[in-house]
């Protein structure tokens, strides 16, 4: 019964310090996709993950690395959202969304706003360290 | 001797009363703040400056009578005392973006108790304060999300709309009561705050900017006056007519409640950012003093 700070900038750094120079640049890419809405951030990562698997066939493990690093990071980010809103919002871990299920969209109108709205703050608060660490 | 009555201010555009602009070019000019609860206030000389500004320009001698002869240059027997004073006004409500709702209207005990002191409403009984962390929402919720953090565990209150002023243009629908300590952080998340710049004359340049920090459209605050009832020269103080002459609306609250007192109303501009689009506010005054005046 109590106000509860989200310790956003606390998490972003912590976010954004354990990662690869290669990477930190995603960060003005999420606060790009939240504009679009909670799916398409939860399905950047995909995307990613699916370059690591073409680059990991053509055996270049350099580019397969580079692109894991950065579906990671987008992975960590929306966990660290799905931790931040567990007190209402019963937003699923990133591996635990089943897209063909339409996790995502079952969420009631309100609590995508909700969580979006955190979500903006928390990809603004990384911004804001990457400039600062990059 | 004095007569109490009271002022709601209802800011309609975002407000700034403290440092201005041309004194801390290029840095952020900050709001004057209580220095309990840490949230804006507006001085009261400042409430009486916009009053006497307001009826200089109808008559000069009147509003020297009614807030005070200013010094003359040279004379420092000049100056009168104010036959009307004023107190700084606190915060009542303070709307803060909340994501699902949009917007929620936060106070706490302390604001609540300087509201309930100054104007009587809704109960005399100071032990009546509603209990922090209750909520009147159209829709009600047990969390409610911010910017920066949330609040949980959240319980209904209908009577919290019971500490909502009459008489103001847009008033609030949802309201939320949060602890002594909290009201600060929230306070620093509700605030408006841009930078500003200003160019050069011919050149589309910057010739310096300016952060601004602003109470948000649709803060409630309130105020206390006190009119005295005669002048040393034992003549009534005609504020009331003198209100009149300068434009201020009168009416009543749109209800049957018969407790409720006459209520005077004007749009003023408070602070000094007009330029910039601050500082329209929609100001009632109310209370004791003009309830004697409906009697008469």
């Amino acid at each position: 019964m109590s106000w509860e700070a989200y310790s956003l900038d606390q998490r972003a750094r912590k976010l954004v310090t354990k990662r690869s120079e290669g990477c930190l640049r995603e960060a003005y890419k999420m606060r790009e996709a939240v504009a679009y809405g909670l799916e398409r951030f939860w399905g950047e990562s995909s995307r990613y993950r699916a370059n690591q698997k073409r680059y990991e066939e053509d055996r270049k493990q350099d580019k397969a690395n580079i692109e894991k690093v950065k579906a990671d990071y987008w992975e960590d980010v929306w966990n660290v959202l799905v931790d931040l809103t567990k007190e209402d919002i019963d937003l699923p871990l990133h591996k635990d969304v089943k897209v063909e299920e339409d996790e995502l969209w079952k969420l009631s109108r309100d609590k995508q706003e909700v969580a979006l709205a955190v979500l903006i703050q928390l990809c603004d608060c990384l911004v804001w360290w990457t400039q600062r660490y990059k | 001797m004095y007569q109490k009555a009271y002022g709601i201010i209802e800011t309609l555009a975002p407000l700034h009363v403290g440092a201005s602009a041309g004194e801390e070019t290029g840095n952020l000019n900050l709001i004057f703040r209580d220095q309990f609860t840490q949230t804006g206030i507006i001085p009261g000389s400042s409430i009486r400056g916009r009053f006497r500004a307001d009826m200089r320009e109808v008559d000069r001698d009147w509003a020297n009578d009614c807030y005070g002869h200013e010094a003359e240059k040279g004379n420092s027997e000049s100056t009168t005392e104010a036959q009307i004073k004023f107190e700084y006004a606190s915060l009542v409500w303070l709307p803060v973006f909340c994501p699902g709702q949009p917007v929620v209207w936060v106070s706490c005990p302390r604001l609540l108790r300087r509201y309930q002191q100054i104007t009587k409403l809704p109960s005399t009984d100071i032990n009546d304060l509603p209990k922090r962390y209750t909520v009147k929402l159209e829709k009600h919720r047990k969390v409610l999300f911010f910017n920066l953090g949330y609040l949980k565990d959240l319980k209904e209150n209908q009577k919290l709309s019971d500490w909502v002023p009459k008489g103001l243009k847009s008033p609030p629908n949802n309201l939320v009561i949060v602890d002594d300590k909290d009201i600060s952080i929230i306070h620093e998340m509700a605030l408006y705050r841009q930078s500003r710049t200003k160019l050069e004359d011919h050149v589309k340049k910057v010739e310096y900017f300016f952060g601004v920090e602003a109470l948000p459209e649709g803060s409630i605050l309130v105020f206390p006056t006190a009119v005295k009832q005669k002048k040393d020269n034992n003549q009534e103080v005609q504020w009331k007519e003198a209100l009149d002459t300068t434009e201020w609306e009168f009416d009543k609250p749109d209800t049957n409640d018969a407790n409720l007192n006459q209520f005077v109303f004007k749009e003023l501009y408070f602070g000094g950012l007009e330029s910039i689009g601050f500082g329209r506010c929609h100001v009632t005054l109310s209370g004791k003093y003009f309830e004697t005046e409906k009697k008469s």
